[in-house]
């Protein structure tokens, strides 16, 4: 009995409260009592007994341990179990809960609390949570009755939760021992896959209803998909398309291209391009597409990759592109049209007007009554009026067409201020109104700039202020704003006494055709266009002009020019009023075919006491040359039979005749004098001409007496101002190596004659495209040797060939060319000698 | 590595004498091998002697510029073209950049000097990329 009290002692002691009601534990307890008895008579069976029960114990102990270690472990991890949890037993007794469970349920009680607790209540107590409570009670049910695990149930919840219902039966050797119940809130990931179920929704109803084509190829550029779009306007269907390359359907003219750029795209990996493009529908209709292609890789590790199209139709855009080109090229048309128009009435108007003026002038030269002076009068100033009027449209159309360049040649400010005094002071003196001058001394003597056109622009505001001014006068002032080592800044001042002008108009006062009021131009006449033809010379001189002016007080106009200075030894009087005009039994001929301006030339000759022939054409001009000796030819250029250039470089070559010639043109165009002197003429005189000036210029040329003057001066000064060629950046490339010079030298002159051989049997044959091309190659050389003079030329003639409209311009390009490059041919062998 | 005097230039242009104003320049600039070319076809069948920079002209003989830079550039793209043009033609030198080529001269007076500015940065360019390669292989 003593030994039976000490183990009970003894194993209480080592039991918990827990397990000491554990029935289990008792009969344990119990049967070791029993055994107790039978073993009491034997101590030594007891005492192993309890040694036995003791490491029984022990090592229960220790399993309870790992059971509870374990227990912690999964009371942990469920607790922070991202799932609402709950565990009854067979009865339905919670077993356990967590937290998220109490949350998710709005239970107010902590988990720990809960064990113990009745569960079988729980789905009516919480059905109300559910959308359908109904179905909810009777799935519980259900699962209860079959006790069959149910993973990830989703269940839809009254405030718009989702939540994921896991019912995992727990047997324990296939007995039933209880449930454990998982729940989880995936309100968001449902939400997401809705979402994106919507979005690639829309993106396949996008596709689907598009307007435009969107399709795919593969790799090798076959289609794998195209919406219904692409099926209306190609007209294949899916099945069709999917046998076809995307170059099956493009217009076969276009095919390389549009092939080669999605090459170039896919070689590039280039991600996104645009290209446009014809192709064919099924039934053979031409649409042309404008598509952006975009590259995608299918796989990051992988090279393969497929090509997404959008495509519209932009077949109506191109039409009206087409139309547009077509129209613009038709502006274009009209503009050429206008141009040449205002050349020809430039020819057509001062022709006749030549002869009135001429008509007028020998009338002039008759006894007359007074009457008829008056008339004679008024004719001539009519039509010199008419002259002026149709000088300006001239140039004013000239400037628009960028025809007007300036020349950069050695003048004298003072020599123009006083050359517009002695034209202007006769006008001055009718009006009763004085006119003066002030130049500045400080303005260098020579200056770099176009004499005439500022002369031109001098006449203007002068003339303007003569015409608006009744008492008082006018005032030239030059003065010397800025002075650099090269270039001095002047203003020239032209103020005058007259009418005025209101302020507002003075905004309005370069534009063209404009004058005050329309009335000033019935008072005072005039065009309105000299101050827009000087304000744009202003441009192109890139001065600046401004005006002041206060109604019946004066205006003065003043310009600001900056000229380069120049060298006063190039400066010679072209016409010098010192010139003593002796043409007497000067011997003329007159090559003109029309009659009237014969005759009216033929007045002034005999007026002189010329000995005058005529000849009606080139032809007749030749035969007259070659039969009589002349001082002088005076040279239309328009003729039948053989014009004026054909004439002169007839005489000049055939006949090997140095005698002066003179052109009479009516056109005033830059480019047509250029001609003239190609041809081989000494000068020109634009029609209608002045009396004097023509007289002038024959006593000029016919004057052999007078020792150093030139009679061939304008190719001279053109030869004297511009060296032909220059070879210093070659020698400098050298280094001294004569012998790379030689071979320059060598290649240049087998390389130029190849090539003008080759521009002018070009141009015989009408290949203006060779023309452009050999240009193009000549420009090079002609750079490189620094033949200056014919610089702009070449870049003129391959510009001009590229569209050949301009044949004659294109003609006289090649015949300077030809004719300065051959003096260069003349000339570089000598160069090679002297290297040697 | 190729030093900036092994570099292979090709010269492309139909006057003999620009080709040896160019050659001469660019000898003079330690440039040895440099190869003349009066057209394109020419140029195009001697690309196997893999040149490092081509100079051509925007008009050559028997093709124009573009054609036979996309025809260089579909043999070889690596090599580094450059275009001469005329000072009116910087439109087309903008577009033909992007068929690839490195860079353009507006012929004029300062030219050769341009060209050697560009023959100083392809060699630039190509050392930095000799450089990286390397860096590559280490």
């Amino acid at each position: 009995m003593e030994l039976n009290a000490i183990l009970q002692k003894q194993v209480t002691a080592h039991l918990t409260a827990h397990q000491l009601n554990d029935p289990s534990f008792k009969q344990f307890i119990n049967e070791i009592n029993r055994s107790y008895v039978s073993f009491q008579e034997n101590k030594e069976h007891t005492e192993i007994a309890f040694k036995l029960s003791e490491k029984v114990l022990v090592k229960r102990k220790e399993t309870e341990k790992d059971l509870a270690t374990t227990l912690q472990l999964l009371t942990t991890l469920f607790s922070n179990l991202n799932s609402g949890i709950i565990a009854e037993d067979e009865n339905r007794k919670i077993l356990f809960t967590n937290q998220m469970y109490c949350d998710m349920f709005s239970i107010p009680l902590a988990p720990a609390s809960m064990v113990g607790m009745d569960y079988s209540d729980s789905a009516e107590q919480t059905k109300e949570l559910f959308k359908k409570p109904i179905s909810y009670i009777a799935e519980i049910n259900k699962l209860l009755h079959f006790r069959a695990p149910v993973l990830d149930h989703v269940l839809e919840m009254v405030d718009g939760r989702f939540f994921e219902r896991s019912y995992m039966p727990i047997y324990n050797d296939d007995v039933f021992k209880g449930t454990l119940w998982k729940y989880t809130d995936v309100t968001e990931k449902i939400k997401t896959e809705n979402e994106l179920r919507r979005s690639e929704e829309n993106y396949r109803n996008m596709i689907e209803h598009a307007s435009d084509i969107i399709y795919k190829t593969d790799h090798n550029g076959l289609f794998r998909f195209a919406n219904p779009v692409a099926e209306r306007i190609t007209g294949y269907k899916m099945e069709e398309l999917h046998k076809m390359h995307f170059s099956d359907l493009i217009n076969p003219e276009y095919k390389l291209r549009a092939v080669k750029f999605y090459l170039q795209q896919v070689r590039k990996k280039i991600s996104s391009t645009y290209f446009e493009f014809p192709i064919i529908t099924k039934k053979g209709k031409e649409v042309w597409i404008g598509q952006s292609v975009q590259y995608s890789l299918l796989d990051v590790n992988s090279d393969d990759f497929e090509l997404v199209a959008l495509a519209i139709d932009i077949t109506a855009k191109k039409t009206l592109e087409r139309q547009l080109e077509a129209s613009f090229v038709k502006a274009e048309e009209a503009s050429k049209a206008k141009e040449s128009f205002l050349a020809n009435m430039s020819h057509e108007i001062r022709t006749p007007l030549n002869a009135i003026i001429g008509m007028i002038r020998e009338l002039r030269k008759d006894d007359l009554t007074a009457t008829q002076k008056a008339y004679v009068e008024n004719s001539s100033v009519a039509s010199k009026h008419l002259l002026s009027i149709i000088n300006n449209v001239l140039d004013i159309s000239k400037i628009e067409a960028g025809e007007l360049t300036l020349d950069n040649e050695h003048f004298t400010l003072d020599q123009s201020v006083n050359n517009i005094l002695s034209i202007m002071s006769a006008r001055a003196e009718e009006k009763g109104i004085y006119i003066r001058s002030e130049v500045s001394p400080q303005i260098h003597k020579a200056l770099l700039g176009d004499q005439l056109r500022v002369e031109q622009i001098l006449l203007n505001l002068v003339g303007n202020a003569v015409k608006f001014t009744n008492n008082g006068g006018v005032t030239i002032k030059c003065e010397l704003l800025k002075e650099t080592e090269l270039e001095q800044t002047i203003q020239i001042a032209v103020s005058d006494t007259g009418v005025g002008m209101d302020e507002h108009y003075l905004k309005n006062i370069f534009k063209k055709f404009s004058q005050e009021d329309k009335s000033v131009s019935r008072k005072y006449g005039g065009t309105g266009l000299g101050l827009a033809i000087t304000f744009e010379l202003m441009q192109l001189m890139h001065g600046n002009i401004d005006v002041k002016s206060e109604k019946n007080v004066g205006t003065t106009f003043s310009v600001y020019i900056t000229f380069k200075k120049g060298d006063a030894t190039h400066i010679k009087g072209l016409f010098k009023s010192t010139e003593e005009i002796d043409i007497e039994n000067v011997r003329i001929l007159l090559v003109e075919d029309n009659e009237i301006n014969r005759l009216v030339a033929q007045n002034t000759f005999k007026y002189y006491n010329c000995i005058v022939d005529e000849a009606v054409n080139g032809l007749d001009a030749l035969e007259k040359v070659k039969q009589n000796a002349y001082d002088i030819i005076l040279m239309d250029i328009q003729m039948p039979e053989m014009d004026g250039l054909q004439a002169t470089q007839k005489i000049r070559h055939e006949l090997k005749n140095a005698t002066p010639i003179v052109a009479l043109t009516a056109n005033a165009f830059k480019s047509e004098i250029e001609k003239c002197k190609m041809a081989g003429m000494n000068d020109y005189i634009t029609k209608p001409f002045e009396e004097t000036a023509l007289i002038k210029l024959i006593s000029r040329y016919t004057k052999k007496k007078v020792p150093g003057e030139p009679v061939n001066k304008v190719i001279n000064i053109s030869e004297n101002s511009l060296k032909l060629y220059d070879l210093k950046p070659l020698k400098e490339m050298s280094r001294g190596d004569n012998t790379f010079i030689n071979k320059m030298i060598t290649l240049f002159i087998e390389q130029t004659k190849l090539s003008l051989n080759e521009i002018n049997s070009a141009h015989v044959g009408k290949d203006y495209e060779t023309i452009c091309k050999v240009a193009h190659r000549l420009k090079s050389s002609i750079d490189n040797l620094g033949i200056s003079s014919i610089k702009k030329e070449i870049r003129e003639l391959e510009k001009l060939s590229k569209e050949p409209v301009l044949l004659p311009e294109i003609a006289a390009l090649i015949l300077l060319i030809n004719s300065t490059l051959s003096k260069v041919l003349e000339h570089l062998p000598s160069e090679i000698l002297k290297a040697h | 590595m190729k030093t900036s005097i092994d570099i292979k230039i090709f010269l492309v242009n139909s006057n003999l004498f620009y080709l040896n104003i160019y050659e001469q320049s660019f000898k003079k600039l330690g440039y040895k091998d440099v190869t003349i070319f009066l057209n394109g076809a020419d140029c195009i069948n001697e690309l196997t002697q893999k040149p490092d920079i081509i100079f051509m002209d925007n008009i050559i003989n028997d093709m124009n510029g573009s054609e036979l830079l996309k025809e260089i550039k579909s043999l070889n793209p690596n090599i580094y073209v450059v275009l001469g043009i005329d000072p009116e033609e910087i439109k087309t030198a903008i577009n033909t950049l992007n068929y690839g080529v490195f860079d353009y001269i507006i012929k004029g007076e300062d030219e050769l000097f341009k060209a050697e500015s560009i023959l100083v940065k392809i060699s630039k360019l190509r050392s930095i990329i000799q450089r990286k390669s390397l860096n590559i292989c280490f």
